[in-house]
């Protein structure tokens, strides 16, 4: 296993791997520090981008900005009371008091700190966790893979803080993978009188229309130009003043410690997102320390939710890169983005293409190591360039890179109808209180679940019982009953 | 647009169910190993449709009220030009190619999400096109297409 993690490390700091990181942690930084875009939408318009480079600079570039995304977020939300993202939502209680106070450095520098520690601690559980799972993962037969899709489609549901239209959306999201060519019998199911779903509804389309072209009609509720205060802070701001005392570090390692575990186990359940992961790491280290007054400036409250969104990224890559299961909405995109370049998540990543799956846990690590320096260094300029944008033109510009990239993939204009159809499905679904997140997700797993159950059935000579007489499948679906649970009584909990 | 609406989950679900019942009636002549997945997803959205639609008849007043102001009448004018500019881009993109439909995009979003300054606009959604038509065309080799107009 060393020599594989040695194999990663070196594939990762090759020149063209570890600029495209650089680069992604940039690009990371500046759509989490821009309000209105996060990571997946910027994924999800970037990976036809991708498409024309090879799997060594496309991949590690995703992961520089899903790593950073988070970590910039923080920056408007402490320097301005914006959260950047919805993970940092948490940290702009304390972090915009604290910069208000005239400690807007020191604020920065517990956000870079504990991000930075968040990010290392998952990464470090992602490298050894990862390929021990994916090794038990070579055993599993249909039953299991079964199972997991299944758990996959229930951790999918329980996104949605209403359970039954999560499930509504999860079954619809299955029903469409069912379009197209049967690969039992070729027969051509919902075909609409159509060519063109013969092989399916292609994904990047979906994932555009999903999370591009739906962030832009979303943006038509944004009436006046955004006026932000940028002066107030400037003034308290100096670079030299974000390095941490080993004081302050000795006092925030305990929140760092325990947010962080919190942070990984929300990270490895699928569904269970990040900001849930953010609200229990804040309320958790608000009820360990009694004597603090959160919310007036106080460094546990930035501490707690940055360890612990940012432990969530590289965490959430575990159930994908062992067992093929995207855990949320950004993990399905980077299945999306594997296949483009022919590759698929999974326990036969780390035999078919070692350098890659190494290559992905390793760039996580690094990603997360020039994630603080480039954040301190550009942190500052970025936010006073980038809360001066209009959106007006932002998404006119986003909406150029969706129509562009969708149209690149296949160079086919029904694509563009695709985009277009699931941008507006989203927004409609949105708009009636379902998540739209399930449909990405369920959409990924359909053609998983049907055709391992074919096979089950094959093997069991058509009975349903070898799902529950087997221990690893049993042991699958009866966590897909806890993660169900799990999230459901977290939403109930944590109030927001 | 249907702010007064207070039962909205029960014609969802009952859109749902009308949705599953057909969808289940399609699969009936598909052969039974291509049909059985499909029929099975469709029974399921139809018993969770009944799931929901009892638990909105229940309910007095639909929780749904706030979400519905996604629906705005201003919104909803700006959504619905985004959505026709959305739509007749694939038509012009057949017609007049890559480069004149994609800035008049860029542009009509650009000035629907009310940014005012016209020769602004069109210098943006230029400078944009130019971009991106240089990235894909020259640094990926993808050719985005002329347009029947223009070949």
């Amino acid at each position: 296993m060393v020599e594989n993690i040695i194999l990663g490390f070196t594939e990762i700091f090759q020149f063209a791997s570890i600029l495209s990181v650089l680069i992604g942690v940039t690009i990371g930084l500046m759509v989490g520090a821009t309000p209105g875009i996060n990571d997946t939408i910027t994924l999800a318009i970037l990976i036809p981008v991708t498409f024309g480079m090879s799997s060594e600079v496309a991949i590690p570039l995703l992961i520089g900005i899903y790593v950073s995304a988070c970590y910039g977020g923080s920056l408007p939300a402490i320097l301005l009371k914006i959260p950047g993202t919805v993970s940092s939502i948490m940290t702009t209680i304390d972090g915009h008091e604290m910069a208000r106070k005239g400690e807007a450095s020191l604020a920065i520098g517990i956000s870079t700190y504990s991000s930075v520690f968040g990010g290392i601690l998952s990464s470090l559980l992602l490298i050894f966790f990862t390929p021990f799972l994916a090794r038990q993962a070579l055993s599993f037969g249909p039953p299991e893979y079964f199972a997991l899709g299944i758990l996959g489609m229930v951790g999918a549901a329980s996104v949605s803080r209403d359970i039954i239209k999560g499930v509504i959306v999860s079954l619809i999201a299955l029903l469409l993978s069912t379009i197209g060519l049967s690969s039992q019998v070729a027969f051509y199911r919902f075909g609409l009188g159509t060519l063109y779903l013969m092989d399916g509804i292609p994904l990047v389309p979906v994932m555009i229309g999903l999370f591009g072209i739906n962030s832009i009609l979303e943006s038509s509720k944004i009436h006046q130009k955004d006026s932000f205060n940028v002066g107030e802070w400037e003034r308290s701001y100096n670079v030299r003043k974000v390095f941490l005392k080993t004081k302050m570090i000795k006092r925030l390692l305990p929140t760092w410690i325990t947010s962080g575990i919190i942070g990984n186990i929300v990270g490895i359940i699928p569904g269970a997102g990040m900001s849930i992961g953010t609200f229990l790491a804040y309320n958790f280290t608000k009820s360990m320390n009694p004597k603090i007054k959160f919310g007036t400036g106080e460094p546990e409250g930035i501490a707690a939710p940055e360890v612990a969104n940012n432990s969530v990224v590289a965490s959430s890559m575990i159930p994908l890169l062992s067992l093929g299961i995207p855990g949320n909405a950004t993990a399905a995109l980077f299945i999306a983005a594997l296949m483009i370049h022919g590759l698929r998540p999974g326990p036969l990543l780390f035999e078919n293409a070692p350098n890659i799956a190494y290559m992905m846990i390793a760039g996580f690590f690094v990603a997360n190591l020039f994630m603080g320096p480039i954040g301190l260094l550009i942190g500052k300029g970025l936010i006073k360039v980038l809360v001066k944008i209009p959106k007006a033109i932002l998404y006119g510009a986003i909406m150029g890179i969706c129509v562009t990239g969708c149209y690149a993939v296949n160079r086919s204009i029904e694509d563009i109808w695709v985009m277009i159809f699931f941008g507006l499905l989203c927004y409609i679904l949105k708009a009636f209180g379902f998540s739209s997140i399930p449909l990405i997700l369920g959409m990924v797993l359909g053609p998983m679940i049907e055709n391992n159950l074919w096979q089950s059935l094959a093997i069991s000579d058509g009975s349903l019982f070898i799902f529950f007489t087997r221990p690893i499948s049993l042991f699958i679906l009866s966590l897909s009953i806890i993660v169900i649970i799990v999230p459901y009584y977290l939403y109930k909990k944590v109030k927001y | 647009m249907p702010t007064s609406f207070t039962k909205v989950d029960s014609i969802i679900s009952i859109l749902l169910i009308i949705f599953s019942a057909f969808v289940f009636a399609e699969t009936l002549n598909y052969p039974k190993t291509a049909a059985l997945f499909p029929q099975v997803i469709s029974f399921l959205i139809f018993l969770f449709s009944i799931g929901l639609l009892l638990r909105d008849l229940r309910k007095k007043k639909s929780n749904l009220i706030k979400n519905i102001d996604l629906f705005k009448k201003d919104d909803f004018k700006v959504v619905i030009a985004l959505l026709i500019g959305l739509t007749i881009y694939p038509v012009m993109l057949n017609y007049f190619g890559y480069f004149i439909s994609t800035s008049l995009l860029v542009y009509c979003t650009i000035y629907f999400l009310q940014e005012e300054k016209r020769k602004f606009i069109i210098f943006i959604s230029i400078f944009v096109v130019i971009i991106l038509f240089f990235i894909f065309e020259y640094l990926m080799k993808i050719s985005l297409p002329n347009g029947i107009f223009f070949n």
